[in-house]
């Protein structure tokens, strides 16, 4: 028998009919879709028992109550707001929801590393054990502790027991070099220096205010305590609040803040500050100003007036701020008559530090209309009742190093109020002014990435022999550090966080370790104290503690024995609607007990603290709130009256108007991250395919303008300042002032994970910064630029 | 042969050789199939329901619990099984594992599930049993009389037990109640 082709067929067909007939292709399909879904990359959720561990977020400084849940009390599984928590109320932000990708995300660091080839070379960056890297630190600090004034610390965290640990190391060991990233807060405690005395930190009371103006301040956007504001705008716009609270945004671009304003004032860039001064010349020359508080507390008041008159007259005015005259004068009308009213000074997050000058000028506006320490108005801020740990030990060197002028001319012959200009110490070093550091270590910052201008920190970084990073990421600094002490992220540690920028009552935050570190990281904390014991002498005098737990255990105390102010542990406290200064009785009875309370709601906080009174509260030389300085004169400034007046000076940008005729202003979004972190894919994803598309970054362009260089949506241009040139494309928006390019900070990054290295540009490459030649603060607002299409 | 008959004989030939094929797809798609598709696991040690619940006067929930949030514990933890195992109970081999594999050492007993749902749907027990009264053999064999346990059945494309329930099972049982069949209901 042979078996046609014909046979065949049918032999097959009756195969596959038969087939069709039984479950096999029907559940295979089924089966297969099953499959497809399961494919190993998939993440599947834990299962289990679950948790919820409270804690404080630490992604920002806007110290929010959290709830981390978890499953079987190892793996986190979601992030949301804790409702008890005064400060956000249950609310969080994308940032914070996104905190689990920080936590088991890529770019940690697992192990100690240590630089065994060329600085920035990931490769040679190897492994070493715990024992072996603090061993090669202590012998390092051994070795220079005759240049001990050359061991440097550049802390992105201002506040909190962390900061001081490093603050009080340096002091004990012998160096007068411990500095912070730049922020708005420098510009805000010179001028509050200088003009009340304090350096502050500010608050507003911004909850109970009726109208707010803010000049530049992304209200909503990221500036003070993001969700703080959020909740606070809420309450700006809720007929529950007795009314609405109006708001007025005075921006160059039309952000998010201004939008979401009443009225948004479209002022020239960079003249937020003169409009301040000519709504102040209208309240005076109109006698709106609140005599009582005028001629009473503050000095100057002559100089002050005489100055408007002459330079800030409403004309004047119009024609630096490009803002009509009768609107200035109506401004000024509204903000007088308004009770309380206050204005925000600090243009975007308040991440850059601008002018003191640029300061004192809105705050001489709160002065006229007598908002200061008064409810709705802006005040100094609260701390919590913390105990001080004993005095810092200091041998014959400590004693002597620490005596040495510090790196960043703070204080010295040139700037002589007490700042932090970390800008200036980036110059000196790089210049090779002064002394050399010797070593520095980088705590919560990355200036590689974020510093205004960056080439200088990296020539900095070259001239200093030793980096030493505490980064629980891969960031760009970290990648240029000879080693590498990984931290735990916020998830996996304790620490306190204390009353967040701008709040008007104290608040002591405890963020707790929700997990067991992932790897193998140490606390900074930690670090220290065990450094210090392998150093020993007066180094390890001033660290008398076991561990990070019981230093910071020795501070809380003090609030137990203060015996004031509640954990928040029910949901709606709203501290901001009863009175200050009346005395809070406190729910916890003893130290034990405010812990045990602490640890499971996370939030301390008070209001049994008055604002300072206008009788005592101004520790200048007048004892009042000075218009003109005489604090400034005190410490050795040397100027014309008007160094010593608020005033507007705008410097120029830097490059040829004739080469580069538009004008580069940088500006901060709330899902664009700056800082020690960079964007979770989570974050990422919020942006909008005109803001990146790809690895494209964009700039924003003004129709108009756009239309006089040929350029359309989506163009590839060069963005070319003195500086550099960055690749960019064009988004065409009515926001964009004419003849105005806007960029972005915070993308552009060269290290961390895939997720995010090599998304956009980095803004700060391109930018160009001046100096305050007062403050030695960075006052950059803009560059000039030109465009170049590709 | 005639040609005649030749051609008739072919027919014949490819009829036969038809039904052959259609028997023999018949016989793997319902009988070789299965055998393939699935793979047998069994219990680590064997539990015996029936012996637990009329010896030992233990109820279902003793050990099948949820937990205080409301949400179904799943698997029986080792910790249950202490409370009376932490010496051999009886002289099965299995009890003597139990105590030398998993008591002694402390280990949890890693069950095989019969039910495991997979993780794109989103199932509550506390919402069929607790709100809407179910019972558990509703969806789940009936065990009280087992004295031995079942090998389970493993799908070896999907990993998912043959007990599995299919979606189509849900949306009539949700359709018959008037419990809404929206996607988001089970698909979070």
């Amino acid at each position: 028998m042979k078996l046609d082709r014909r046979a065949f067929v049918k032999l097959i067909a009756g195969g596959v009919g038969g087939t069709l007939l039984s479950p096999l292709p029907w559940k295979m399909a089924d089966d297969t879709a099953i499959w497809s879904q399961n494919w190993f990359w998939r993440p599947s959720p834990a299962r289990g028992g679950a948790t919820t561990v409270n804690t404080v977020c630490q992604l920002c400084t806007g110290a929010c109550g959290v709830r981390v849940r978890l499953i079987e009390e190892k793996r986190a599984v979601i992030i949301d707001g804790n409702p008890t928590h005064p400060i956000n109320q249950g609310g969080i932000c994308p940032l914070g929801a996104a905190g689990l990708q920080y936590l088991y995300g890529p770019s940690r660091i697992e192990t100690p590393l240590r630089q065994t080839g060329q600085r920035g070379n990931l490769e040679t960056l190897k492994p070493i054990s715990w024992d072996e890297a603090l061993e090669i630190l202590a012998a390092k600090l051994r070795d220079m502790r005759q240049k001990a004034r050359g061991l440097v610390c550049v802390s992105g965290k201002r506040e909190g027991t962390v900061p001081e640990l490093f603050a009080r190391f340096l002091h004990a060991y012998g160096s007068p070099n411990y500095l912070t990233m730049p922020a708005v807060e420098d510009a805000e405690s010179l001028g509050m220096f200088v003009s009340q005395g304090d350096s502050g930190p500010l608050a507003y009371d911004l909850e109970n205010a009726k109208m707010v103006i803010s000049f530049g301040s992304s209200y909503i956007e990221g500036w003070g305590a993001p969700n703080r504001m959020m909740m606070a705008f809420d309450g700006w716009r809720s007929k529950n609040n007795g009314g609405t609270t109006r708001v007025v945004q005075v921006e160059t671009r039309g952000s998010l803040s201004a939008s979401k304003a009443d009225e948004w004032v479209a002022v020239a860039p960079g003249a937020e500050p003169a409009l301040a001064l000519g709504i102040a010349q209208v309240i005076v020359s109109e006698g709106w100003y609140n005599k009582g508080f005028v001629n009473q507390h503050t000095s100057g008041f002559q100089e002050f007036r005489k100055l408007l008159k002459r330079s800030y007259t409403p004309d004047k005015v119009a024609a630096i701020t490009e803002v009509a005259k009768d609107k200035i004068i109506a401004l000024a009308r509204e903000f007088a008559r308004t009770k309380p009213a206050v204005a925000l000074s600090g243009r975007g997050q308040g991440r850059m530090p601008g002018s003191m000058y640029d300061f004192l000028a809105v705050q001489s506006l709160n002065a006229l209309v007598g908002s200061l320490n008064q409810p709705g108005g802006v005040t100094t801020k609260p701390k919590p009742p913390l105990a001080q740990w004993p005095k810092v030990v200091l041998d014959a060197t400590s004693l002597r190093d620490t005596k040495q002028p510090r790196l960043d001319g703070s204080k010295g012959s040139q700037f002589p109020l007490p700042g932090q200009l970390f800008n200036n110490f980036v110059k000196n070093v790089s210049e090779g002014n002064l002394y050399p550091a010797e070593m520095i270590w980088v705590y919560e910052a990355n200036p590689v990435h974020d510093l205004a201008d960056t080439k200088p920190v990296l020539q900095a970084l070259e001239k200093i022999e030793t980096v030493v990073s505490f980064s629980p990421f891969m960031d760009e600094t970290t990648q240029m550090a000879d080693l590498v002490l990984p931290g735990p992220t916020y998830l996996e540690r304790l620490e306190d966080v204390q009353t967040p920028p701008g709040v008007q009552y104290a608040v002591f935050g405890l963020s707790q370790p929700v997990l067991s570190p992932r790897f193998e990281t140490r606390h900074p904390g930690d670090v220290l104290i065990q450094l210090a014991k392998s150093l020993g002498g007066s180094v390890e005098a001033s660290f008398p503690w076991q561990d990070y737990e019981s230093a910071l255990k020795e501070r809380v105390k003090g609030i137990a024995k203060a015996s004031r102010g509640r954990v928040a542990d029910e949901p709606g406290i709203e501290p901001w609607t009863g009175t200050r200064g009346q005395a809070l009785a406190p729910n916890f009875e003893s130290f034990d007990d405010l812990w045990e309370k602490l640890s499971a709601y996370t939030c301390w906080y008070d209001t049994s603290e008055a604002m300072p009174s206008w009788e005592t509260g101004f520790k200048t030389p007048s004892g009042k709130f000075e218009f003109y300085s005489q604090k400034m004169g005190q410490v050795g400034i040397r100027g014309s009256d008007l160094t010593y007046l608020p005033h507007f000076e705008l410097f120029e940008p830097a490059g040829d108007p004739k080469e580069y005729p538009l004008l580069l202003m940088f500006y901060e979004k709330i899902n664009i991250l700056n800082g020690p972190r960079a964007n979770s894919p989570f974050l990422t994803k919020l942006l909008f395919n005109f803001e990146l598309k790809g690895n494209d970054s964009f700039v924003e362009i003004n129709p108009k303008t756009a239309a006089d260089m040929g350029l359309k949506e989506g163009d590839r241009v060069s963005l070319q300042t003195e500086r550099g040139a960055l690749n960019v494309r064009v988004h065409l928006t009515g926001a964009a002032r004419p003849n105005v390019v806007f960029i972005p900070t915070g993308l552009g990054h060269t290290s961390f994970d895939s997720f995010i290295k090599g998304k956009g540009v980095n803004a700060n490459e391109i930018l160009v910064a001046q100096q305050d030649p007062v403050t030695g603060l960075d006052t950059w607002w803009g560059t000039r630029v030109k465009i170049l299409k590709i | 042969m005639t040609g005649e008959n030749k051609q008739k004989y072919s027919g014949l030939i490819g009829w036969v050789l038809f039904v052959a094929g259609l028997t023999g797809g018949l016989f793997v798609g319902w009988v070789v199939f299965p055998q393939i598709l699935y793979s047998t696991k069994y219990q680590p040690i064997n539990y015996n329901h029936a012996i637990h619940q009329e010896e030992a006067g233990m109820s279902c929930e003793d050990c099948h619990s949820f937990r205080e949030d409301g949400t179904y514990a799943g698997k029986p933890r080792l910790a249950a099984c202490v409370e009376c195992h932490a010496e051999p109970q009886g002289e099965t081999e299995s009890e003597a594992r139990l105590v030398a594999e998993f008591v002694e050492p402390e280990k949890e007993i890693p069950w095989v599930s019969y039910s495991k749902q997979p993780d794109n749907v989103f199932f509550s027990h506390a919402a069929h049993v607790k709100m809407a009264e179910m019972e558990c053999t509703a969806c789940h064999r009936d065990v009280e009389q087992e004295t031995e346990a079942p090998p389970v059945k493993i799908n070896r494309l999907t990993g998912y037990p043959n007990e599995i329930m299919k979606m189509y099972v849900c949306e009539d049982c949700h359709a018959q109640e008037h419990i809404s069949n929206s996607c988001d209901v089970c698909h979070k």
